[in-house]
């Protein structure tokens, strides 16, 4: 068995943009493509879970990762995956208020998504209503802070002995 | 005193099936983060059904070095000294190059012929050093240590040709922005095409050591079969995926560089259990030999960087994305970038990070010795998953 070579992407990119437009509505903000071929869909988070649902109905199988953007003002949520099949690469971005706001998890979608949603929780502090573990994973257990973020002040000394 | 050693207790053993008492429930045991067999820090807290794993929870995050933040405060140049040894160290070529490629796709640079063919050669290499290491430490994690030595002893004579083009045997730094930043010495490629070749001529003894040994036979075939649909709904890639028989390589399927202009082949498994996990990647050997052959053969003159490259670099706000084959799959880069001469976010999608998330559905079910074998084979870099 083998994975036909990516066409050039533009039946099946036509097919979601359709698709996208027709189920988000005015929940999709915008979409442009990149140079190399990628199609980067810009939606409210309110669409969001809808975008991603459909994203997947439309071949899109593997995720390449789940990460947020931390632009002072608010974050953003970036996930970006793939077809195997049709070759298409999709980017799906939306803004996220940078607290006490939840997303929607991912993870019934795509099997990465648990860990990748579990890091971005860790790094940013972004939580994902419906994760089924959502716990740090990178960072030692009782870290407080999310360290990616862009106001992350250290404030733990990595040498005390509780955390070798 | 009485000599007690050669008394044997009378029905030591009970007659019949031996039933365990009712009371006796799972077993929980931790193995790591300190462990010879975990292929770095890892933690696995398993839970033991007698000998079969019934459950297994990863933890991981011993090795995390906040690569993602500290690049934040880098230069673009300065990043490819952390994404070589901050990420998957034993495929820092392949690291290096996924950094370059979002990288120069930023800004805009376009890579000289002679740079881009001496990148495949060091990449295709480092996949031999990377696939050797895995073996051989495979036959360590199974018993089999003189195969570890000499799988070691070939890798050995492939590091000392990385020393001599750039001076480093494992974290090499040697792709920068642009190209490459050495040339290969004179009687270097040479070298390397004899090197190459004396590998795969010593695979005959492998396979009579270690791979067609009727002990390894009985240790890992069956062991963690995995079907084409299964491994697709887990994510699976590279090495793991193609055991299971489907043909995905991003070489091949979304090329990048000047892959399309070799010819090689895409080794396959069947089963996808731990043996032939084991057998795509001695393959996978053969085949990057074969590249590194034909891009000796065609490697053109001239120059080996980038012309006119700023020191700091600034590109155009914007994003974008990389991604390659690495030894261990796909490993990716996401650059965020503000205009600035840092990048503003470098998100890297590291190949080890998913399969080691893959590690509970490949292993429950197999015995604890089986479970040693399973991690051998999915050869998490910790670098790479933690970060």
């Amino acid at each position: 068995m083998s994975a036909p070579a990516p066409a050039p992407g533009s039946p099946a990119r036509d097919t979601l943009l359709q698709a996208a437009r027709a189920g988000l509505g005015p929940a999709l903000i915008g979409y442009h493509g990149t140079s190399d071929g990628a199609l980067c869909l810009r939606v409210q988070l309110s669409g969001y879970r809808r975008a991603a649902e459909l994203l997947r109905s439309h071949g899109i199988d593997r995720l390449d990762f789940i990460t947020c953007v931390d632009w002072r003002h608010h974050l953003t949520l970036t996930l970006q995956g793939y077809g195997i099949g049709n070759g298409l690469q999709v980017r799906l971005s939306t803004r996220v208020a940078r607290d006490g706001q939840e997303v929607p998890t991912v993870t019934d979608l795509w099997f990465l998504a648990n860990w990748e949603e579990r890091e971005t929780y860790d790094q940013f502090g972004l939580v994902f209503s419906g994760h089924p573990d959502l716990r740090r994973l990178l960072n030692p257990d009782g870290w407080e802070g999310h360290p990616l973020r862009k106001d992350y002040v250290d404030r733990v000394d990595i040498n005390r002995p509780e955390y070798f | 005193m009485t000599d007690r050693s050669r008394e044997i207790p009378e029905r030591a053993i009970p007659e019949g099936e031996y039933q365990p008492p009712d009371d006796i429930q799972d077993f929980l045991i931790n193995i790591g983060p300190h462990h010879p067999g975990t292929h770095g820090v890892m933690r696995l807290v398993t839970r033991l059904d007698g000998e079969k794993v019934a459950g297994l929870d990863v933890r991981i995050g011993y090795m995390h070095r906040s690569l993602e933040k500290i690049v934040e405060n880098r230069t673009y140049p300065q990043v490819i000294a952390f994404t070589d040894r901050t990420t998957d160290y034993l495929a820092a070529m392949h690291n290096d190059w996924v950094y370059c490629l979002a990288a120069e796709k930023l800004l805009g640079i376009v890579v000289p012929e002679r740079a881009e063919f001496l990148r495949v050669i060091v990449a295709e290499m480092n996949r031999i050093t990377s696939h050797l290491m895995s073996i051989g430490a495979l036959g360590l994690d199974s018993g089999a240590p003189t195969y570890f030595l000499w799988c070691f002893n070939a890798r050995e004579r492939l590091v000392r040709l990385f020393e001599d083009i750039c001076g480093a045997r494992l974290t090499y730094v040697y792709m920068r922005l642009g190209g490459v930043i050495y040339d290969a010495p004179p009687g270097w490629l040479e070298r390397v095409r004899e090197t190459v070749r004396g590998v795969i001529d010593e695979f005959p003894s492998y396979r009579d050591l270690f791979h067609d040994n009727y002990i390894w036979h009985e240790r890992s075939k069956g062991v963690s079969t995995l079907s084409p649909e299964e491994a697709l709904r887990l994510g699976a890639q590279g090495p793991i995926l193609r055991s299971t028989g489907y043909r995905w390589d991003l070489r091949k399927n979304m090329p990048y560089s000047i892959y399309e202009r070799f010819e090689f082949d895409i080794p396959v498994g069947i089963k996808g259990d731990v043996y032939d996990r084991t057998e795509v990647r001695l393959a996978e050997i053969a085949e990057s030999a074969k590249i590194i052959h034909q891009a000796i053969e065609g490697i053109p003159a001239g120059p080996i960087l980038a012309a006119r490259i700023p020191r700091v670099p600034s590109p155009a706000p914007g994003e974008t994305y990389a991604r390659l084959e690495s030894p261990r799959g796909e490993i990716g880069c996401y650059l965020v970038s503000d205009g600035g001469m840092k990048p503003y976010r470098m998100k890297w999608r590291g190949a080890s990070f998913h399969n080691v998330a893959m590690l509970p559905a490949l292993s429950v079910g197999y015995t604890l010795s089986d479970l040693i074998n399973i991690v051998g084979t999915i050869d998490p870099v910790m670098g790479d998953v933690d970060r």
